[in-house]
């Protein structure tokens, strides 16, 4: 249904001689139809059906409500769409057009921001927040924050990383700016795991880790700042408040 | 409304839609430009040069667009749902 303006006809994606005949015969009233709002030119219909799909799914409606700035909601939808297209040798030219006009309009970092939706590493993140009791304002608070200067949140593992001089680059970097999301694809993942023991058994960050295809990531949080997002606050009966152990 | 997929629509009827509209090709045969004028049509939300190959002509007053993602997901946050 498509607002107040009645059902949208999908036939018409079919689009048949009887109606090509229509358009000849209305050309003069097309401007007024689009003004009226009583017809639209789309290109593919496939783009349409994976904009519609994503903008009408469970994943989107639980980030936006924690994403505040419009920017971001064409990237974070941009990003969930890019999950959609990859896979497929059809759709690559697709895929490629739409990080390109990402980039054209966000530059790198919109790109970044996209990858990290695609993978599913943003949704897992809020997911977790989530069940550790944060409130929606602190939610909002700490994603935009994140997104925002995203780079300086993320690091790649490669094969080769030394996981004890990482865990310490992870410790300042984590101490600087929390969470951490530390990603490592194909045979680099069993260095991300000597990582994460690392960080485990050295620090006492909080450690949770992630995984997609052939890619994991491990989100770091400094304890502090995962304290006061689940610190459930103080009682109404007056009792204080107990922070939450670590994982 | 009626929503038409200009896949499927003839160049000769896209071209005579688009001159009902102000537009015209431009003299590279690929792009779309103001009648007259000459300026290339930008999709302001990808900025990029809208071609009659690729193109949607979205309600509102006639907004031409790159058909791309990117350029329907930003339409639709100003426009709202109504695709």
């Amino acid at each position: 249904v498509n607002g107040d303006r009645g059902p949208i006809r999908e036939a018409a994606y079919g689009v048949t001689k009887a109606i090509i005949d229509s358009l000849w015969e209305g050309l003069k009233q097309i401007p007024d139809k689009l003004n009226n709002r009583d017809i639209a030119f789309i290109g593919d219909p496939e783009t349409r059906r994976v904009v519609k799909e994503k903008r009408a799914s469970a994943e989107w409606a639980l980030l936006r409500k924690y994403i505040e700035d419009r920017d971001l909601w064409v990237i974070v939808q941009s990003g969930l769409t890019l999950r959609s297209l990859e896979g497929d040798p059809l759709l690559k030219r697709r895929l490629e057009h739409l990080r390109g006009t990402l980039h054209s309009r966000f530059g790198p970092l919109g790109v970044q921001i996209a990858e990290v939706v695609q993978r599913g590493i943003l949704t897992d993140l809020v997911t977790h927040y989530a069940k550790e009791g944060a409130t929606d304002q602190q939610l909002r608070a700490q994603i935009g924050t994140m997104l925002g200067d995203l780079m300086a949140h993320v690091e790649f593992i490669r094969t080769g990383d030394d996981p004890k001089e990482f865990c310490r680059k992870i410790a300042y970097k984590v101490s600087i700016r929390s969470p951490q999301i530390v990603m490592g694809r194909g045979r680099a993942v069993d260095a991300l795991n000597r990582v994460a023991r690392k960080i485990k058994e050295g620090t006492d960050c909080h450690v949770a880790i992630g995984s997609q295809d052939d890619q994991e990531y491990l989100f770091v949080f400094r304890t502090d700042q995962w304290r006061s997002l689940t610190d459930p606050g103080p009682d109404p009966a007056g009792r204080p408040s107990q922070p939450r152990k670590s994982r | 409304m009626e929503v038409v997929s200009l896949k499927a629509v003839p160049k000769d009827l896209k071209l005579a839609m688009l001159k009902e509209l102000g537009y015209e090709l431009d003299r590279d045969g690929v792009h779309v430009v103001t009648t007259g004028g000459g300026e290339r049509v930008v999709d302001p939300y990808s900025s990029l040069e809208v071609r009659l190959d690729n193109m949607m002509i979205l309600p509102g007053s006639a907004i031409l667009l790159d058909d791309n993602e990117l350029s329907l997901i930003s339409y639709m946050e100003d426009k709202g749902d109504i695709l």
